[in-house]
């Protein structure tokens, strides 16, 4: 169990509205949320993070690192590769998703997502 | 959360701008023949992100040309379409109707849905969509991509409910047994994740318990375990109203590494691996029991919360409650906020740190009472003086903007404008990245707008004619922007015909603007172009008949503080330069006495000041003067007499002279009793607080707090221009308005 601490997300978005939402979505949750606005920056405040977030969202489609890059950067970093990590996608085809698997997602939320459908993801890799 | 939801949409708005600047630059780089990766990229993103959000908000109009336009340009990314310059060309013009469904989303007028179509049908062209099929199936199948899918991430719940309320009564309890591979554990999930994410899907039915039980056998002695390698896998049994795809649900993201199954059988006691296979015989043995009870009851629960069950079929759930919640927010007013780059506001807040220190340094002065301290005090007021001036400055570099903004936007009025006219016009930007007060560069988009659209209506002649005079058919048109002396300056030039003067002035002869036997410089009749009433065009275009003359322009860039010049040389082209100040709320003044009135004098006006030499002066019949000025006789205007601040209009013997000049380069002088000293002002609006007065321009508050005036100098020579020159009274008049 995490116990009582609460549990951290860092979500990665190159779009202010999308961090917007997801960071009202999450605390709203009652989640503790830190932010990232591309891949590169992303990573930087990964492992600025104390403590380091549970679990990663990430959209796919970023300037600088998209979001497969970031996965991939991710799961080579010893301290942080077993953080779950969520892609955040509007394309739902099964190629995309095959991509994500392979870059070392542990999931995917479809967007536009609602805050339940966000927090079920959050709570499914983090519960 | 409405009020967060608002702010969101805030938020998006502004980035839409964003985006759209961010295509409109990456098209114009790809028809400049840039077709780089990056600028490809960035170009699909720009729509893709504008999509994504519109989706969230549910601006249903907004996503759905959106996805036409990202499917398209996803052709372009992925090398199946080749940008040629007719694809640019749709390109753009989807670009424009996108930003127009942005301004509509916001609250703006409706996009003609027929521009909608036309471009839309263009973009699956590009595609390269059979066209019968695009007509209905977009339509649907559009949003349909961004529908959230519950199934992917809402496992639980909703499947649930749904679909145990048309399946047929499942008895049989479910078992599910899955195995992680070490792939499951390199992605971040865990075992613990599937077990939990089955107990929350047996969790939504009545009684929903799981049984679990983890298979060890193959697990190592202890020393030969290697952390990673997965050696457990599990068997849960969960209650039979459970549906297959809630439980499938749960394996969606791990399916390709995680090895599962999913069968139906009754097996109350799963301690031992026999009853795996057990458990379809013992179906038959336990099934009465089990479902004498709990089966009947969830059909009965199921249909009674409606709620999740009705999540599935609804085309848009997400989207549906916050585009309700919308409806209003989008016609709040827009909120003026800007991006500013941090090290402005820390260099700001560095200047601050040390008028603190210098307000300290003074207090502690105040209280010594020595012979020197009023010395180091003079001299702490000075540099605190040059502090508040770096102060002053960063907090407009704060309020400063490019002109990239308004200059992009241009882009767009000359291809309209061209496209209407039937010219083929390039529009070149440079130095879009000056930067000015973002009020000022709100403000100028009408008068480039208009500006621009003058050069391709009028300035810009038609292919043919353009052939004939041995130029290309593609008329150029260079829109820059640049720092000047502390203003910015503007050019709008096109490589056109130039003003044809004998027309002009016919026209402005025709108009009654000037007087027939009016001589007038070459200058003099490019200006009367700004004349009110006046206008060149033959036919009235679409573009001429939008009501707005180039007087108006002129107007609107005086309101600024600006000034515009014309040069034009016949066949070769015209070229406008707007010179502007940095600010419309600071300016910098000379303050002068006249009629015992302590005013202010926009510097950028003064031309030169002098001593007044009586022997210059001569006294015209109608009770005016002139001043002759090596060689050069300009109106003597008495400021105090004029403003009817003093009673005599003669100059004093220890008088001074300071002449003044308008943006077309009239002159006059103006008789002052003394210079005080130059100093920056602030401005404030005397309209707002209490009325127009001709000859003043504004106010300002003064280092002694008084309200000193700021005088309107175009204006002041504009009234003696029309007291002295009556003949071409109406032409002056208009020239110096």
């Amino acid at each position: 169990m995490v116990g009582k601490r609460t549990i951290r997300v860092l979500t990665v978005d190159d779009s202010r509205t999308m961090l917007g939402m997801l960071r009202k979505a999450l605390e709203g949750a009652g989640y503790d949320v830190i932010q990232g606005e591309d891949g590169v920056n992303g990573l930087e405040v990964l492992q600025a993070a104390n403590p380091p977030p549970d679990a990663i969202i990430t959209d796919i489609n970023m300037p600088r690192m998209d979001g497969f890059g970031l996965i991939e950067a991710v799961r080579k970093l010893d301290q942080f590769r077993h953080i779950p990590i969520i892609v955040l996608t509007t394309e739902s085809d099964p190629e995309k998703k095959a991509r994500a698997r392979a870059a070392g997602a542990t999931g995917w939320i479809i967007k536009p997502f609602s805050t339940d459908s966000l927090v079920a993801a959050i709570r499914r890799v983090t519960a | 959360m409405s009020g967060d939801m608002d702010d969101i949409l805030q938020v998006f708005f502004q980035e839409c701008e964003e985006q759209l600047l961010e295509l409109e630059r990456g098209l114009s780089a790809l028809s400049d023949g840039d077709s780089g990766h990056e600028t490809i990229n960035a170009v699909f993103r720009a729509v893709h992100s504008i999509k994504g959000g519109a989706a969230s908000f549910g601006l249903e109009n907004l996503v759905r040309f959106a996805h036409v336009f990202e499917s398209s340009l996803d052709g372009l990314r992925s090398g199946r379409i080749v940008p040629t310059h007719d694809i640019i060309k749709i390109f753009l013009k989807a670009m424009d109707v996108l930003s127009d469904l942005v301004a509509e989303a916001r609250g703006g007028p409706s996009v003609d849905a027929g521009r909608i179509a036309e471009s839309r049908s263009e973009l699956e062209a590009v595609i390269g969509k059979d066209k019968e099929e695009t007509g209905a199936a977009t339509e649907d199948a559009a949003p349909q991509d961004f529908v959230p899918v519950p199934v992917s991430f809402e496992p639980v719940p909703v499947d649930f409910g749904f679909d145990d309320a048309f399946a047929a009564p499942a008895a049989e309890p479910l078992v599910v047994t899955f195995r992680p591979q070490a792939a499951m554990y390199e992605r971040g999930d865990d075992a613990r994740n599937i077990l939990i994410g089955l107990a929350d899907a047996a969790k939504a039915v009545p009684d929903g318990e799981i049984a679990v039980t983890c298979d060890t056998s193959d697990l190592p002695p202890f020393d030969e375990l290697v952390p990673d390698r997965p050696y457990l896998s599990w068997r849960v049994v969960l209650p039979a109203e459970v549906s297959d795809e809630s439980a499938n649900a749960v394996f969606d993201w791990v399916s390709d590494v995680c090895e599962f199954t999913l069968s139906r059988g009754n097996d109350p006691q799963p301690q031992d691996d026999e009853a795996v296979t057990a458990g379809e015989d013992g179906a038959e043995l336990k099934k009465t029991p089990e479902d004498g009870s709990p089966a009947p009851v969830p059909q009965v629960e199921i249909a009674a919360p409606p709620a999740v069950v009705a999540s599935p079929p609804a085309p848009v759930p997400t989207a549906a409650p916050a585009n309700n919640g919308n409806a209003r927010s989008v016609r709040r007013p827009e909120q003026a906020s800007i991006r500013v780059d941090l090290h402005r506001i820390d260099d700001l807040m560095d200047l601050v740190g040390e008028l603190v220190i210098a307000q300290a340094a003074i207090e502690s002065l105040c209280r010594r009472n020595d012979s020197t301290a009023q010395r180091e005090m003079a001299e702490s007021i000075t540099s605190m003086k040059a502090l508040t001036r770096d102060i002053q400055d960063a907090v407009m570099a704060v309020r400063a903007q490019p002109v990239r903004s308004v200059f992009q936007r241009m882009q767009r009025v000359v291809r309209e404008a061209s496209s209407m006219t039937h010219k083929d016009i390039v529009l070149t930007l440079e130095g879009e990245d000056t930067e000015v007060d973002r009020t000022l560069v709100e403000k100028l988009t009408d008068p480039l707008t208009h500006m621009l659209r003058n050069a391709v209506d009028h300035g810009i002649e038609s292919a043919e004619d353009r052939l004939a005079a041995g130029k290309p058919a593609e008329g150029h048109i260079l829109l820059s922007a640049g720092h000047r002396s502390g203003r910015i300056l503007i050019t709008i030039k096109d490589d056109g015909g130039g003003i044809n003067r004998e027309r002009v002035l016919a026209i402005a002869v025709k108009r009654g603007i000037v007087a027939p036997d009016a001589v007038l410089t070459d200058d003099e009749i490019n200006n009367l172009i700004f004349a009110p009433g006046f206008s060149t065009a033959a036919t009235v275009s679409d573009l001429s008949g939008r009501g707005v003359g180039m007087d108006v322009v002129k107007q609107a860039i005086l309101g600024l503080g600006g000034r515009v010049t014309i040069h034009s040389v016949e066949g070769e082209g015209t070229t406008f330069c707007l010179s502007l100040p940095l600010t419309l709320a600071v300016l910098d003044g000379m303050l002068i006495v006249a009629g015992e009135s302590t005013m202010v004098i926009p510097i950028s006006s003064v031309v030169e000041t002098m001593m007044i030499n009586p022997a210059d002066i001569y006294s015209l019949p109608d009770g005016s003067r002139m001043v002759s000025i090596r060689g050069n006789c300009m109106p003597l205007i008495p400021l105090g007499f004029k403003l009817g601040l003093s009673t005599s209009d003669k100059p004093s013997a220890d008088a001074v002279i300071l002449i003044v000049e308008n943006e077309s380069g009239a002159r006059v002088a103006l008789v002052v009793d003394k210079i005080c000293d130059q100093a920056q002002v602030v401005i404030k609006s005397i309209e707002k607080n209490y009325r127009q007065i001709p000859g003043v321009s504004a106010a300002t508050i003064l280092g002694d707090g008084s309200v000193s005036l700021i005088l309107d100098v175009p204006a002041l020579i504009a009234s003696a221009i029309r007291n002295i020159d009556t003949r071409s009274q109406n032409t002056r008049s208009g020239l110096a308005a």
